[in-house]
């Protein structure tokens, strides 16, 4: 069964025994904004052009989620490059994209007590379903086999926000440049994509404010 | 699917939010930018440690001139710097304008010198920290703490506040900078009510003082103030409007932090009298505007300054810190130096390794010192920041020639005037600024013309510049994909590989959002 591509990366950004989440608020968003646009992307309905996102087609897709950034994406028009795109998806991103995993029924909700506040954490249901997609990955990627273009991606994401060592631990060093080679194997849109993500990243460390 | 799912279920209100608002509502305006840029300048700092230890080192009395005359540079300085940024993909570090204004070699250089600079003003820093706190101590609690356990005191606050990612927010640095820039303004005030022999001077203001040996130092010293004026420019892609954000802000704070340095002083040297204001630094130490404060204005007052010269201090360093923290990731991310200081928290996204190569140079700073005994005042605080200030005096010149090689390729339509005549008047100003601090440098550290560090300090920079240009070189050769980035800081993404877009292509255009291709 394949997850969505938000939703994949929503279960590689989190430690899947635990639940416990491996970024910043912050960075998730942005890992995940880029993975709600990179839905889009591959399935038609947007593109990248000179850094700016560009409608192809406006037929809604399936899922209520990507429906609704789509529908957002041709309404708000005055924005329009990636970076925007990127930081105010990655404003709501993650709970968009846990309340999503919760209709499907891949994670469920449950509240903990941190620093005083009360916090509402996912938990995988199934844990291998939560495993699966840094397992497929890391597998796939140790023996140089092919990967889905959505993959591709996903482990794009995953170099872009840093989660390599933490998602592949011992196999991180050796995957490495067989990721990057992939990644350059992507068509330029995704490629794009992926640029931006890291960019935004890496400025949020340069940011002033958290 | 069966139903509409709203675009944010989780909460409500956000339903009706358009990406341009929200993106809006959390962009920077004037005044939170003003009061950044001002506090990375630490006026409390300045006024008490570096003018009085500025007065007894160098002997000269011409310091709230070199205010005035080095505020002036850099205004000019500054009209085509704010007017370059847009074009700047790493806006706000100096050897991303210079990567793009002349070559990647010099950029390389720019970029090490940059960090050299910082690194020695933070650590630098340390010294006024214990300067400024042993007073109280000893006033208040009546122990008397050696320099060195002070100093690792504030070591240890800013190592795990700069790992933590957190630049003091924009309340926390409005309260200090207002209440700083009040007490500066009282404490002249009060000065200027009481001046000696009842005659208020302007002989430390009088341009004589340029014409007389050593006028360069005034120059550095001023610079040191100004530290910072830089930055406004870092808020480029954070601000409401950039093209009006930045440039305001950049000449209200330079605007402000010439008036607040020259009237502090100025104003010293007018309740001393200016042939006494070195004697009296030099007797007083960096207590004399306190110690002239306690005498007019009260001991609740004087002591309420000498508070504000700590937060101020504890301000400088962690802005440094931060500073110099930035630079090596944004420098390891672009690979020019080792990739493992590219390296960041997951969990506060802070430039990790940076922080913490800066932690430990500071400490092995602050320990040898403490070993050799030497003096936090003169040898740590004012050596460092002297050679740190020149350095970013260094920097600047160099900007500035970039700025105008930048605009000579790529000549503004609309304005020639500010593209290119004052850039080039600019660039004369600070290569002049230059070198005449460097004519004078020993009489800046107060050091015989024989001394090793008359001309080790600058020296430093030389052959730190020369390395970088050959590492340069050395990845045309070797790694041409990392060479092709250099400059772009976060943006030459490395981690993945990908690069963003082809460079030269992305560096030629603006890089605000609303320039960018519409649909």
């Amino acid at each position: 069964m394949q997850l969505l591509l938000a939703d994949d990366f929503f279960f590689t950004a989190h430690d899947d025994t635990t639940g416990r989440i491996r970024l910043s608020e912050g960075r998730a968003g942005l890992g995940l904004g880029g993975a709600l646009l990179g839905e889009l992307l591959l399935l038609g309905s947007i593109d990248i052009e000179r850094r700016a996102i560009v409608v192809r087609d406006a037929h809604p897709p399936e899922d209520s989620l990507a429906r609704a950034v789509l529908e957002q994406l041709i309404r708000d028009e005055s924005v329009t490059t990636v970076r925007d795109w990127l930081h105010y998806l990655g404003q709501d991103a993650y709970e968009q994209v846990a309340q999503r995993l919760l209709r499907a029924g891949h994670v469920r909700a449950t509240q903990t007590r941190k620093m005083l506040r009360t916090q509402v954490v996912y938990l995988p249901v199934d844990i291998n379903v939560a495993a699966w997609p840094a397992a497929r990955l890391a597998t796939r990627l140790s023996k140089r086999e092919p990967l889905s273009t959505a993959d591709v991606v996903l482990s794009g994401l995953i170099a872009a926000t840093e989660l390599e060592a933490q998602v592949f631990q011992y196999d991180s060093a050796d995957i490495g440049r067989y990721l990057r080679q992939l990644l350059t194997t992507l068509p330029s849109p995704l490629r794009a994509l992926l640029s931006e993500t890291e960019a935004a990243v890496g400025d949020a460390v340069l940011s002033h404010r958290r | 699917m069966a139903h509409t799912v709203p675009m944010s279920p989780a909460r409500g209100p956000a339903k009706a939010k358009t990406a341009a608002t929200a993106l809006a509502a959390n962009r920077l305006g004037i005044p939170s930018v003003t009061y950044f840029v001002i506090s990375m300048g630490a006026p409390m700092t300045i006024v008490v440690g570096a003018v009085t230890t500025g007065y007894s080192v160098t002997g000269l009395i011409g310091i709230p001139l070199g205010f005035v005359v080095m505020g002036i540079v850099l205004a000019l300085f500054c009209v085509g710097y704010v007017k370059m940024a847009p074009h700047v993909p790493n806006a706000g570090a100096f050897n991303a304008y210079v990567s793009k204004g002349m070559n990647r070699p010099l950029g390389v250089a720019a970029g090490w010198g940059a960090l050299l600079a910082y690194n020695g003003m933070q650590i630098g820093f340390y010294g006024a920290l214990a300067d400024a706190s042993g007073p109280l101590f000893r006033d208040w609690f009546g122990i008397n703490l050696p320099w060195w356990v002070l100093a690792l005191a504030g070591w240890a606050v800013v190592a795990v506040i700069g790992l933590q990612h957190i630049d003091l927010s924009g309340r926390v640095l409005s309260v200090l900078m207002i209440t700083e820039c009040a007490v500066i303004v009282l404490f002249s005030v009060a000065c200027l009510v009481h001046p000696a022999n009842n005659t208020v001077t302007f002989d430390t203001l009088s341009p004589d003082n340029l014409f007389k040996p050593g006028a360069g130092v005034l120059l550095a010293i001023a610079v040191l103030g100004f530290v910072g004026f830089e930055t406004a420019v870092v808020f480029s892609e954070e601000a409401k409007q950039p093209r009006r954000t930045v440039p305001v802000t950049t000449f209200l704070s330079l605007g402000a932090m010439i008036v607040l340095y020259t009237l502090g002083s100025w104003a010293m040297s007018v309740a001393t009298g200016p042939d006494n204001v070195v004697q009296q630094s030099r007797e007083h130490g960096t207590d004399l505007i306190f110690f002239i404060a306690r005498q007019h204005l009260g001991g609740a007052l004087a002591d309420i300054g000498r508070v504000m010269y700590i937060t101020s201090v504890l301000a400088g360093l962690i802005a440094f810190h931060n500073a110099a923290a930035r630079y090596k990731f944004s420098l390891g991310r672009e690979r020019v130096l080792p990739a493992f200081l590219g390296k960041t928290s997951q969990r506060t996204s802070s430039p990790k390794t940076g922080s913490i190569t800066q932690s430990v140079l500071a400490l092995i700073v602050l320990l040898v010192y403490a070993f050799a005994g030497w003096d936090p005042v003169v040898q740590l605080f004012f050596w460092w920041t002297a050679g740190g200030s020149f350095g970013i005096l260094l920097l600047v010149a160099l900007t500035s020639i970039a700025v105008v090689g930048f605009f000579l390729r790529h000549p503004s339509p609309d304005s020639t005037w500010q593209s290119l005549v004052v850039p080039i008047i600019a660039a004369i100003g600070c290569v002049v600024s230059v070198a005449l601090v460097l004519a004078n440098f020993a009489a800046l550290v107060g050091v015989d013309e024989d001394s090793p560090l008359r001309w080790g300090i600058p020296a430093v920079y030389l052959v730190v510049g020369a390395l970088a240009v050959v590492w340069a070189l050395t990845l045309r050769t070797i790694r041409p994909h990392v060479y092709a980035t250099i400059g772009l800081g976060a943006k030459s993404v490395t981690g993945t590989g990908l690069g963003l877009g082809n460079p030269d292509q992305f560096l030629d255009q603006p890089t605000d959002s609303w320039q960018l291709a519409r649909r």
